[in-house]
């Protein structure tokens, strides 16, 4: 696993398995789309936090990055 | 301004109070629940859902053209305040239609009745006096155009009198820009898209990847951060704010770089919106032409259908401009649906790929392929399907017999229907683009992304105005 803060793209299927290190299912993460809409300022003028070419992205407010649910670090937290 | 929270991670003010529900925050895998949690996914259901209906009308020798109704052409305001009384019916129906189909799909993705429905009944009522505007015989005179009235009109609403954020439930710019897309399809023959579609796709992958390059160079040269030089260059190259949201998350960007391409983004559509149309015009560019310009030259969807639109009807009531207005929305859209939207899949993926592999290192963690599905703008299924029925539909029918019966009873009703959704659509972004609010460029990534717009509209213009002209002047006959 990558060190604290080297966010990873994950395995091909590190994203889908229940509970798995990844991002979706970490304490830091937020990718609820009317939070994300509320947070990146113009978002919503010319795009959608529910297109879906977002796909399941959101916020790492740990790192302050925005990136996959299916990223991976070793700062992970249930 | 930032706050401290618990383990030393600073949160803004906004984090800060949502942070509160930071559970609830943190959305699961979403797989095929999508198909009713994503508005790509509602443009479909209601926008291929009405072409169905009409199509079934049709075929039992009817039409929903009772429902489409628009303003008259009016010189005096009493005709148009007679017709409004006269048809109140007709706009009261069409209200309850969009009402309850955008209803359903809004309840569906999360958002609350409550809010939507007064949000949309001032969205309503207002598109109908923007509609109205652009009605009058003399508006063209005055560049009255329906795309403009209602831009200007919600930014000037929004700026100077302001109005309570839970009405932005209404104002979903995408969601109706996308349901108006799909509508476009039905109006769309399948065969201009199998004809155009290739050129339009050379073309703006010329111009597409040349924006990007340089907007990343130019970034990586101002010493920005990779990632944020690749989110400029994505939401220039390709599909504007949802380009770059797409890409700041395929590469991991930092939090800040996103808002401050939207922000980039927004700026310059907006500019782009006034700046195509008047340079077309004052050129007396085709509407083709100037449509596929406007399709190689715009950030975003909604913004390039306002300059197309406004400049297409521009061409059809005014001398001197030649083309209509389906050569220039048609136009547009093949350049910036087929010809740069649907590509943003693979784009996320090369990026990922090179972000994992070339600037982290990280081998063994390559990005999974089916992210180019994932991330694919799904409403394009729907505008495809839509050209494909109407154009089986059409297929028996002689050129005549078409103008007589399928496009008065059939087509176009449905393109009154797009056009409301399309008013809908600009009005939202003049009501949801509060300048104060958008987050801080900085004079470098301005620079590095200013650099692109300038290739890009430069390009844009050689390819559309010089090397495809051809194919641009004759979409009608393709």
């Amino acid at each position: 696993m990558a060190e604290p803060g080297t966010h990873t793209a994950g395995g091909r299927q590190a994203g889908r398995r229940r509970g798995a290190p990844v991002c979706r299912h970490c304490r830091h993460f937020r990718n609820d789309a009317d939070y994300l809409e509320a947070v990146l300022p113009g978002l919503q003028v010319m795009g959608s936090a529910r297109a879906s070419v977002r796909a399941e992205d959101g916020i790492c407010v740990r790192h302050q990055l925005y990136l996959s649910a299916r990223c991976s670090c070793a700062g992970f937290e249930r | 301004m930032t706050e401290k929270k618990k383990d030393d991670v600073e949160l803004t003010p906004t984090e800060a109070e949502w942070d509160e529900e930071a559970d609830d925050l943190r959305v699961g895998h979403v797989g095929w629940k999508e198909l009713w949690l994503k508005e790509d996914w509602w443009a479909i259901w209601v926008g291929l859902g009405i072409v169905l209906v009409a199509v079934a009308f049709f075929l039992n020798d009817a039409s929903i053209r009772w429902i489409a109704i628009k303003p008259a052409r009016w010189e005096h305001l009493g005709q148009a305040l007679s017709h409004f009384i006269d048809h109140l019916p007709q706009y009261l129906a069409m209200f309850v239609m969009w009402l309850v189909v955008f209803s359903v799909a809004v309840k569906a993705m999360g958002y609350r009745l409550g809010e939507f429905i007064p949000s949309f009944v001032f969205v309503f009522v207002f598109s109908i006096l923007i509609f109205m505007v652009g009605a009058w015989t003399h508006a063209h005179h005055y560049n009255l155009e329906p795309p403009l009235v209602a831009l200007v009109l919600g930014m000037l609403i929004s700026n100077l009198i302001g109005l309570p954020r839970w009405m932005d439930t209404g104002f979903r710019v995408e969601f109706y820009i996308k349901i108006g897309i799909v509508l476009l399809g039905a109006t769309l023959p399948f065969t201009l898209i199998v004809w155009a579609g290739p050129v339009a796709i050379v073309q703006a992958s010329i111009v597409s990847i040349a924006t990007f390059l340089t907007i990343y160079f130019t970034a990586k040269k101002l010493g920005l951060d990779r990632r944020l030089g690749a989110t400029l260059g994505a939401g220039g190259a390709v599909c504007g704010v949802s380009g770059a949201i797409a890409i700041a998350g395929a590469v991991g960007a930092r939090k800040e770089h996103a808002p401050i391409a939207i922000t980039l983004v927004i700026l310059w559509a907006i500019v782009m919106i006034f700046f195509l149309p008047l340079v077309s015009r004052a050129l007396g560019l085709h509407a083709g032409i100037a449509g596929a310009w406007v399709g190689t030259s715009e950030f975003a969807d909604a913004a390039g259908f306002a300059a197309a639109q406004a400049y297409g009807s521009l061409a059809e009531n005014l001398p001197g401009i030649q083309g209509t207005q389906d050569d220039a929305v048609w136009a547009f859209t093949l350049m910036k649906v087929v010809g740069r939207d649907i590509w943003i899949g693979i784009w996320a993926f090369v990026l990922a790929l090179i972000s994992t592999l070339k600037w982290e290192r990280k081998a063994g963690q390559e990005p999974n392929p089916a992210e180019i599905w994932w991330r694919f703008p799904k409403f394009v299924i729907g505008f495809v399907l839509a050209s494909i029925i109407i154009t089986l539909i059409s297929k028996g029918y002689s050129f005549a017999e078409y103008n007589k019966v399928v496009k008065p009873e059939l087509v176009g009703p449905v393109k009154t229907l797009r056009t409301w959704a399309f008013i809908f659509c600009f009005f939202s972004i003049g009501l949801t683009t509060r300048f104060r609010e958008l987050a801080a460029a900085g004079i470098r990534p301005f620079t590095a992304f200013t650099t692109g717009v300038v290739v890009n509209v430069l390009l844009g213009f050689v390819l559309s105005v010089v090397v495809f002209s051809g194919y641009w002047s004759h979409l009608s006959h393709g």
